[in-house]
């Protein structure tokens, strides 16, 4: 125990810690779904869709039994009037005589409609769509009442008792960032472990641990103390973006279950989406950690740390693009039915085993290697 | 000299930057696979290239589109009014700036519109090429693989340098070499020798790129099309109009243009590693805060204050070269459409990362043994 935590401390070391912790700023600012939103890019069209959507989630439930969907069309005659305030105040529109937002709809699809506009109705039509992209109270209104049109739309199609009132962005988001979240974890760990086991090997004292029994078992509490940073680490990194994920106001999503307005389809429509997320991020750190054996081994290898560096760049490369194919929304439904129903699982099953065949060849060679 | 030839061939003869290379050469012939390598995809540029190059053996099929397509985009210039382009990039990006600084950008555009009317009396947008909205290859070359290759590139740059400057430090023999003047100035010729290795393993992966590149895409009697053709446009910022280069470009010209760019950007990321280096002294480190440096300064060109410290902020930043690859040399970015501004970009942040490896070298040679 005492070996394990000495190894602990010599890989935690405050300047690699202080370079993850930038490094995740950065990372989070770069690619991650959760720092953008409510901007779009989230299977919506404007920053406004999805915080409607937990505005109504907040207000009614994650779905709407059918004897509630009137509530559907008290909450689109509420958002027209405010609507309706807006156009009545604008002077061009006034000129116009387009005073309601029925009008502004139906002039918005005329105009839609035509191939040629005249100078009057270019500009009637610059200033509808300045109420639409460029006002912020405008904006945000026809945005939300897009929001009911889409409903209204799954409200039709649906033969269930209930509508979910959970939108696609939730899932893209989900999906997208844990994606995102391996790779990160894949390079923290990395950053992590190639330091401190470069290190060993240039202060030549790897032949000395082999010389002796209890020697060579140092090679396990060395791999065992590697597994309990990161896990650390994984665990820290996970806890920051379930805090991030709090403060932008999508903690509401997770009492809703895994069926959205788009027709996405999962096996596990009945599990509620913080459980689908919380397995989600599981499945990603146990593949992660998995693959630290790997990150082991070319450390271990490398002479020196910039070779660690380039030999560490393809295997991470190779670990990532399978990460990216593997967990492409978890537990989706194959679209072809032939496929094998829960395939992620078998893949990280895979990797898990392939991984420990490859830690127990490792350290089968240390226990028992002639130098 | 001798040295210079020793610390090259250390770098040569080590396989793991080999095999860094071997792998970015793979993941640039995926990516070429991808975008316009497929069976599907080769047979079908085979045959507009016919279709545009060559009509009188061209499948029917392919010349009727290729002859719709002429009709709705060929006439592109005729209409084009530049101050009307800037009023709609200002409203789609929300960057209005005003006094001086907006004035100064209108100028520019102004400029642009000088050049789109020699571009209508020369006839230089009438030139044939592949149909740009549908096939894209601008961007696909010069935006997507080239800002792959970039970054590619740099890696193997950044790691040719350090592995030379780290190397006494790491086997324990730098005390030994700073013993001695001679041994003071072997950094030198390391960062040399770092730099040419770095060059050597960038042209491999380029040539290799451009070669697979090629190879999928026919480009025989395209080479002199220029690429303000209205062919060669694509859609941009949801707005579909030429790309307005400041100079007549051919393609075989843009491509040199853009290969002396790529230099330039190794040169100075051959500078700001060896800045690094000498003030870390410790290669690992020193491979991370550059990693580090390189996303803030990525971050920090999509930073805007509406003024002219927003040109300042992008001269002094080699990253904005990243963003706005395939955009070289054309109207583009609202602050850098000017002729020259990749060389200005080039020169300002390459005194600033001469500047600072000067000092580090200053600092290294002081170290005390």
């Amino acid at each position: 125990m005492k070996i394990l935590i000495k190894e602990c401390k010599k890989i935690m070391d405050i300047r690699v810690l202080l370079v993850i912790a930038v490094f995740t700023v950065l990372f989070y600012q770069l690619f991650l779904e959760v720092t953008i939103y409510p901007a779009g890019g989230q299977t919506t069209d404007s920053p406004y869709d999805m915080p409607f959507y937990a505005e109504l989630i907040e207000s009614w439930g994650t779905s709407l039994p059918r004897e509630d969907w009137s509530k559907l069309d008290e909450k689109r005659k509420e958002l027209e009037e405010a609507y309706t305030r807006i156009i009545a105040a604008d002077p061009v529109l006034a000129d116009a005589k387009i005073t309601n937002y029925q009008e502004f709809s139906k002039t918005r699809e005329t105009f839609f409609d035509k191939d040629t506009l005249t100078d009057e109705e270019k500009k009637i039509d610059q200033e509808l769509s300045r109420l639409v992209f460029e006002d912020s109270k405008g904006s945000k209104l026809f945005f939300e009442l897009q929001v009911l049109d889409r409903l209204d739309e799954y409200k039709n199609l649906q033969n269930e008792d209930s509508i979910s009132l959970m939108p696609g962005g939730i899932f893209y988001i989900v999906e997208k960032d844990m994606r995102m979240m391996g790779i990160l974890l894949l390079i923290c760990f990395a950053i992590l472990a190639l330091p401190y086991l470069v290190r060993e090997r240039l202060c030549h004292v790897l032949p000395l641990y082999a010389t002796t029994a209890t020697g060579r078992k140092i090679f396990d509490r060395q791999f065992q103390a590697l597994v309990v940073c990161c896990g650390f680490v994984g665990i820290v990194q996970f806890g920051i973006y379930v805090l991030v994920y709090g403060i932008k106001g999508l903690a509401v999503f997770w009492k809703g279950d895994c069926i959205d307005d788009t027709g996405l389809q999962l096996w596990c429509k009945n599990l509620p989406f913080g459980f689908y997320m919380l397995l989600y991020m599981l499945l990603v750190f146990v593949f992660v950690l998995a693959a630290v054996v790997l990150i082991y081994l070319i450390g271990r290898t490398a002479g020196n740390y910039i070779a660690g560096i380039a030999f560490a760049i393809p295997a991470c490369a190779g670990i990532g693009f399978l990460l990216i194919h593997i967990f492409v929304y978890l537990f989706q439904k194959p679209m072809d039915e032939n496929s094998l129903p829960y395939s992620e699982e078998l893949w990280i099953l895979g990797w898990i085993l392939a991984c420990a065949c490859v830690l127990w060849w490792k350290m089968h060679r240390d226990h028992y290697r002639d130098l | 000299m001798r040295l210079l030839q020793k610390e090259c061939g250390k770098c040569l003869r080590h396989p793991f930057l080999w095999i860094v290379c071997i792998t970015f050469g793979l993941f640039q012939f995926l990516s070429i696979y991808t975008y316009v390598g497929n069976a599907g995809m080769r047979k079908e540029l085979r045959q507009m290239h016919v279709a545009v190059t060559d009509e009188e053996t061209a499948s029917p099929e392919y010349e009727s589109a290729y002859a719709d397509y002429k009709k709705t985009y060929g006439g592109m210039y005729d209409t084009l009014d530049m101050r009307k382009i800037l009023e709609q990039k200002e409203k789609k990006s929300g960057y209005e700036p005003q006094g001086a600084w907006g004035m100064w950008i209108v100028r520019n555009y102004d400029r642009l519109q000088k050049r789109v009317e020699q571009i209508r009396k020369t006839g230089e947008g009438t030139y044939a090429f592949y149909p740009g909205s549908w096939y894209k290859l601008h961007s696909t070359l010069y935006g997507k693989l080239w800002k792959k290759l970039i970054l590619q590139t740099a890696v193997l740059m950044i790691l040719s340098m350090l592995y030379l400057m780290d190397y006494e430090r790491i086997y324990k023999t730098q005390d030994l070499v700073l013993a001695t003047t001679t041994g003071k100035k072997m950094m030198e010729k390391k960062m040399l020798a770092g730099t040419l290795c770095g060059l050597f393993y960038a042209g491999l992966l380029t040539v290799f790129t451009l070669l697979v590149f090629f190879a999928a895409v026919p480009f025989q009697n395209l080479w002199h099309v220029p690429v303000a053709a209205c062919m060669v446009a694509e859609p941009r910022l949801q707005m579909m109009y030429p790309f307005v280069t400041f100079w007549r470009l051919e393609q075989w010209r843009y491509s040199l243009l853009a290969l002396v760019v790529l230099v330039g950007l190794l040169g100075i990321i051959a500078a700001v590693t060896a800045a690094v280096q000498l003030f870390l002294q410790n290669s690992y480190f020193s491979f991370a805060v550059l990693g580090l440096l390189f996303m803030g300064a990525y971050l920090l060109a999509y930073v805007q204050m509406g003024n002219v410290w927003d040109l300042i902020r992008e001269f002094f930043n080699p990253t904005v070269l990243y963003a706005t690859s395939g955009g070289w040399f054309m109207e583009n970015d609202l602050c850098l459409s000017f002729a020259g501004n990749e060389f200005a970009v080039l020169f300002c942040s390459g005194t600033a990362a001469v500047c600072l490896m000067a000092v580090g070298k200053r600092r290294y040679h002081r170290l005390e043994v």
